[in-house]
């Protein structure tokens, strides 16, 4: 008579154990992120009682995933973020005496101020003191540039490293979970705790780079790159590799090809480095860039006894296209003077010919050439063959003058290494014509302040983004919160009515046995 | 709705994070005194920032070239004033010979002064300031006036500065020029003013954008072609016949307009065709040995030496000034450079320094509202049931 009620009981008690470790896992977990809050299912099992139907997780998969896109995208602008403050670190305008402008400010200061006064030996000193100074700046920050660079290499291995080892771990989850399944059709048992460790994994990997996930009835994922090529695939995973040599990210298949898939990536750790190796290659340039100006453009003019090379101060891009104005150059030697037109339709080539091929000019020996300065212009070089000899351009575009700085760009800018003599043999009549050049020389160095204000705004838009990014990334993860988070509150009112009722079952259990003694006693 | 603890705790931690990074900002704005500390924080400041600091170094440099300009020239008008002076004393002293009766020591004695003030002058337009030659032009370390024939031996063109994009000034004065009487001598001399030419000839004179031919026959003497000359070209020229120290003859032209500059030449190989020079235009120290010579040698000075000094006087007096002029306008710009270099400095601090007041209202707001957020987490976390369950 009493068998049934015994095993009804019996498996009251049994779920409502199961249930309480469930409710407990839940308060356990009450602070993991990832941790997805559980139900337990529980169903009546005519004629026996009850059963646990099944673990209840209140989760959306596919907001979960919108959510780790988002985190890739924050990542990767965090990461892009990171790298950049290294680089605005080297470039402190707002400090005094620690930016660019003050080297570049310095240098063509001491020069004005030589060409002030070009007599002066403290001048001179300082003129060659602040150009070393610049230099040494520029190539200093370009060793700070390159070691970032390597930097990048470091971390873009540890990050390669760590994806292909989550992959790894995904995939065993996958085989685990398989056969979790399995056992719990066979013995009842909950595999589901191995879906949250799958959700660390897949915010983790998303962390790092973007993914896509498909998700089968039984909670194993297929995890793909942008562009669909895969990591895992139930219980298999592909790994990624990097190529540091040429700084891309490969993906290798399984038939041993090695694909780049450095363009394909949009989101996470890895893009950001990528973009910020991106970042850094155009810093170097633009830095690469100033240097070039420089060595292209500043001049010194010189007398008779330091060179007989005399340089056009009009740089051209394409020495066949249009000069665009006109204007004549004079020759004066003894069996001169020789004057050389040239018109608004004339060309630097036309220039340089009309010059080699003028008969007396060519039997005085004097020779022009195209000359082709490292920022990409070119200009003329006219050479005489004797000291006394001069030219004059109507538009004062021709002087005899040397570069103070030698060097194709940053790796060997260097002082033109007869500075010392130039700087004894100045020609005092030009310095004020020089003082007026410096001054668009240091309009084309503006390009320093291209280079910061990019980096400025490269950055401040990195960070415009990443505080909008991240503010809907907050907003996710409360969504995410308030769908799959563990209300404490809640799991506490759970518990108490589980005692509740475990105390009505337990009682139960005393009035059967009061029964039963009532029934003995009786007989 | 259901509220996880985690996201009461992820929305502190968001809140706390935001705060205590304002916090943080403003600690370090009222720390450093700036607004900005990356140039990332508003790169249209960053920009500005930086071409102020190159506008402020440009102004600045033109600042220094002021300043030099204004050392410079006011040594070279203190010269010009010395020299002005020198000029002015020779000159009384040789009015006053030329209406004494004098005798030769006295005279010669006069010459010795001539003597002394010419090594004075001397010293004076070859004179330097900071190892340049002030009147020495763009030569700068060439000395302008050689110690035996007087002549002026630097270069042709002033040294000169900018004081701004569009402003330059002669801070060194071309010697040549500056004392150049603009006056031709010619160096063929003749034994007597009445003495006929040996040889007829055509001189060629340009006075500014005038020019002259004048022809000279054997039947006219040296005081023919000066009478004609004042004669017919009244406004333009003035011929005087001067006497040498050796007691030879020659003719010295000036033009009225001191402006205008002269130019004699003759080619036709009369007697006024001396070389390849035929007139040369003495300078202040020429007319002053040339006068002292005379007086040396016991001669009276006559109408032309007193002539030739007060162009002399004219010349520094004019050159002076006009570098009181340019100095003047040098000067002028010293405030107006100022203002410009503070209202940059200005705008520059404007742009990043920090106004203190305000940062600390900030800071005080957001410490505030910081702990106002620790109470309200504390309060919403007493609220739950666990209050209950004590």
């Amino acid at each position: 008579m009493f068998g049934a009620t015994f095993s009804i009981v019996a498996s009251g008690l049994e779920i409502f154990r199961k249930s309480v470790d469930i409710r407990n896992r839940n308060i356990l977990n009450a602070s993991n992120p990832d941790y997805v809050q559980e139900e337990p299912v529980v169903g009546s099992f005519a004629p026996v009682g009850v059963k646990l139907e099944d673990v209840l997780r209140t989760q959306n998969f596919y907001y979960m995933i919108t959510r780790n896109q988002k985190l890739s995208l924050v990542s990767s602008l965090e990461t892009a973020i990171r790298g950049n403050s290294q680089v605005e670190s080297l470039f402190q305008e707002f400090m005094q005496g620690l930016g660019g402008s003050e080297y570049i400010n310095r240098f063509f200061t001491a020069y004005q101020n030589l060409m002030k006064e070009p007599t002066n030996e403290g001048a001179k000193s300082e003129l060659l003191n602040s150009a070393q100074s610049l230099i040494s700046y520029l190539k200093d920050r370009r060793v700070d540039m390159d070691r970032m660079l390597a930097g990048t290499d470091y971390d873009m291995n540890r990050h390669i490293t760590k994806i292909n080892l989550l992959s790894k771990k995904i995939a065993q989850i996958n085989q685990d979970m398989l056969t979790g399944y399995a056992q719990s059709y066979a013995r009842g048992r909950d595999y589901k705790n191995l879906l949250d460790e799958r959700d660390k994994y897949l915010r983790e990997l998303s962390e790092l780079i973007s993914v896509r996930v498909q998700e089968d009835e039984i909670g194993r994922v297929r995890v793909e790159t942008d562009r669909g090529f895969v990591l895992v695939e139930f219980q298999h995973s592909w790994e990624l590799k990097y190529n540091a040599g040429n700084r891309r990210v490969l993906w290798k298949s399984k038939d041993g090809h090695e694909l780049d898939i450095s363009g394909f990536i949009s989101g996470g750790r890895v893009k950001g480095l990528l973009d910020f190796q991106s970042h850094l290659y155009n810093y170097t340039n633009q830095l690469e860039d100033i240097a070039q100006k420089l060595i292209s453009e500043v001049k010194l003019p010189l007398n008779s006894q330091a060179t007989n090379n005399w340089h056009w101060f009009r740089h051209v891009e394409d020495p066949n296209a249009p000069l665009g104005f006109s204007g004549s150059i004079t020759f004066n030697f003894p069996g001169g003077p020789v004057t050389v037109n040239y018109t608004s339709t004339s060309t630097l080539n036309n220039v340089v010919n009309a010059i080699n091929t003028d008969p007396l000019l060519s039997a005085a020996g004097f020779n022009a050439s195209i000359l082709a300065n490292p920022d990409n212009s070119y200009t003329m070089l006219i050479t005489s063959p004797n000291p006394s000899y001069t030219l004059q351009d109507s538009n004062s575009l021709i002087h005899r003058s040397e570069p103070l700085f030698i060097g194709t760009g940053i790796q060997d800018i260097a002082l033109n290494s007869n500075v010392n003599t130039y700087l004894q043999n100045l020609e005092y009549e030009k310095v004020d014509e020089f003082m007026s050049f410096s001054r668009s020389w240091v309009e084309g160095i503006t390009l320093y302040n291209a280079f910061i204000n990019q980096t400025a705004s490269i950055q401040k838009d990195l960070k415009t983004k990443q505080e909008i990014e991240s503010a809907l990334l907050n907003s996710f993860n409360a969504r995410l919160q308030e769908m799959q988070g563990v209300s404490v509150d809640n799991e506490f009112i759970e518990l108490m009515k589980l005692q509740r009722s475990y105390e009505a079952l337990a009682k139960a259990i005393n009035t059967l046995d009061e029964m039963i003694q009532a029934t003995l006693n009786m007989v | 709705m259901k509220v996880p603890d985690n996201l009461l705790f992820s929305l502190f931690q968001e809140q706390d994070a935001r705060i205590r990074k304002q916090l943080s900002d403003k600690t370090l704005e009222i720390a450093t005194g700036k607004k900005y500390t990356s140039v990332s924080d508003d790169p249209p400041t960053t920009y500005d920032l930086l071409e102020l600091k190159k506008d402020i170094s440009q102004l600045s440099q033109y600042a220094k070239n002021r300043l030099f300009a204004d050392t410079s020239l006011s040594y070279v008008d203190f010269n010009l004033k010395k020299i002005e002076d020198s000029l002015n004393f020779l000159y009384a002293k040789t009015i006053q010979a030329k209406n004494q009766v004098l005798q030769p020591d006295q005279l010669r004695a006069l010459g010795e002064l001539f003597s002394s003030s010419l090594r004075s002058i001397l010293d004076r337009v070859n004179d330097q300031l900071g190892g340049n030659y002030i009147f020495g032009g763009a030569s700068l370390n060439t000395k302008p006036f050689d110690e035996n024939n007087l002549q002026y031996t630097a270069s042709a063109e002033s040294f000169k500065v900018w004081l701004s994009d569009n402003y330059q000034v002669e801070v060194f004065l071309e010697g040549g020029e500056t004392f150049g009487l603009n006056a031709a001598l010619s160096l063929a001399t003749f034994a007597s003013p009445g003495v006929n030419f040996n040889t007829g000839g055509v001189m060629n004179l340009t006075v500014g954008t005038s020019t002259i031919n004048l022809n000279y026959t054997t039947t006219q003497t040296l005081q023919n072609v000066a009478d004609f000359i004042n004669s017919n070209y009244p406004n333009l020229l003035q011929a005087k016949v001067v006497q040498n120290p050796d007691d030879t003859y020659s003719l010295l032209l000036m033009p009225i307009d001191l402006s205008k500059e002269i130019g004699v030449s003759d080619t036709s190989g009369g007697d006024f065709d001396a070389g390849p020079t035929d007139f040369y235009s003495p300078n202040v120290l020429q007319v002053v040995k040339r006068i002292g010579d005379k007086l040396s040698s016991g001669r009276y000075p006559e109408d032309a030496d007193l002539l030739l000094l007060q162009r002399a006087l004219d010349r520094v007096a004019f050159r002076r000034s006009q570098v009181g002029s340019v100095l003047s306008q040098v000067k002028n710009l010293q405030p107006m450079h100022e203002n410009l270099e503070d209202s940059l400095n200005k705008q520059k601090s404007d742009l990043e320094d920090v106004e203190l007041s305000q940062s600390i209202m900030d800071y005080t707001r957001y410490k505030i509202a910081y702990e106002a957020l620790m109470r309200i987490i504390a309060e919403s976390k007493d609220m739950t049931i666990l209050r209950y369950l004590r």
